[in-house]
């Protein structure tokens, strides 16, 4: 679940060669932050853009494949012309259909084809368009935050911050795990809890409780939380 | 009674989670019934539903009544159990909700008593 990494693997760091998310977020908690990085400042700017260039690719899903399956079907489609064109120029009968005729017929549209294939045609490439295109243009995040750490690049996935965060708001409201459930995006934490029957509970406290939790964690960047108290409760829990 | 509920309340610094079972609420529920009703606690039958988040207690138990010879001997016999059946019930329910609510600390929105039964006593005055 965890994600951390140390961007220097050069240097080695015994303490933390496999650091898993706690211990990050315990030195994140214990290291002063701003301290300096060690090393002299020139090495420490190289890692500092090295370190931002890496965070971004771990927190931004890849559009290698997208890119590349583009990149692919414009191949095929010039591949094709090419192999057209050769053949009339060689004056041999076309393969599938020769590039004058091809043109005279996309001129001559919508002449004998049904509008409603054409249309459905048109949807079809539209989406496909779209797809690519919200690909190239959204910014794609991954379902992880950053946290602050002085020394390596510390990325988290939402489940951790979610179960830490889901294990504060059951301390506050005294209840068990299974009333809890939290939900973490990027901008937003929704904490949704099921009371005890019987055992009003008192959503500021579960609140305080979440946003001490997430103050203290500083993920970046920092959501806002909301708390749902369920109007029905659970029995015996 | 609400200060006791929040007494129950343990501190929030304290780690770790206190439960009450279904089972310790049915069976403190099925004393409290029996005392009230004057009956045995293996005669009750309590069943707990949520009620927007509170507790809502449904019980079926019979009830202990003066056996009619008495009655029709010493008409005050019933005075002195409390009044008619219905009386009792109504007064049972009240009873019942500030001895749990005080004993289990959960808090009671409301008791539905259904009378299923009933015991005649040949023996002593019960009060």
């Amino acid at each position: 679940m965890s994600h951390a990494q140390t961007p220097h693997a050069r240097r080695s760091h015994p303490d933390r060669g496999h650091p898993d998310t706690l211990h990050a977020a315990d030195t994140a908690d214990g290291d002063t932050p701003g301290a300096p990085a060690p090393g002299t400042s020139d090495l420490g700017d190289r890692i500092d853009v090295g370190l931002q260039r890496i965070l971004k690719r771990e927190t931004r899903s890849s559009r290698a494949g997208m890119a590349g399956l583009a990149a692919a079907l414009v191949i095929a489609a010039c591949v094709y012309a090419l192999l057209e064109s050769a053949l009339r120029a060689i004056g041999q009968p076309p393969w599938l259909i020769d590039p004058q005729t091809a043109a005279e017929r996309l001129t001559a549209l919508p002449g004998g084809t049904s509008p409603l294939l054409l249309g459905a045609l048109g949807g079809v490439v539209a989406m496909v368009g779209l797809i690519f295109f919200l690909n190239a243009v959204l910014p794609g995040r991954k379902s992880r935050h950053l946290l602050r750490d002085p020394r390596a690049g510390v990325v988290v996935d939402d489940e951790v911050i979610a179960s830490a965060l889901a294990r504060a708001a059951r301390t506050a409201a005294n209840v068990t795990q299974e009333q809890v459930m939290v939900v973490v995006s990027q901008r937003l934490v929704v904490v949704n809890v099921r009371p005890t029957s019987g055992v009003p509970l008192r959503e500021e406290r579960i609140l305080a409780a979440v946003e001490d939790e997430l103050q203290r964690m500083a993920p970046s960047p920092m959501p806002s939380v909301r708390v749902n108290v369920a109007t029905s409760g659970v029995i015996g829990a | 009674m609400s200060s006791t509920a929040e007494a129950v309340q343990p501190a929030v610094s304290l780690a770790g989670h206190n439960r009450i079972s279904t089972q310790a609420l049915t069976t403190l529920a099925q004393a409290a019934a029996a005392e009230a009703l004057g009956v045995s606690a293996q005669d009750v039958r309590a069943e707990w539903s949520d009620d927007d988040g509170l507790l809502a207690l449904s019980i079926a138990a019979p009830i202990r009544v003066p056996s009619l010879t008495e009655v029709l001997r010493d008409p005050l016999r019933v005075e002195g159990y409390g009044g008619t059946v219905w009386d009792r019930a109504v007064a049972a329910k009240t009873a019942i909700l500030e001895r749990v609510t005080q004993l289990s600390g959960s808090t009671l929105s409301r008791v539905d008593i259904r009378i299923s039964g009933a015991r005649v006593s040949e023996g002593a005055r019960v009060q």
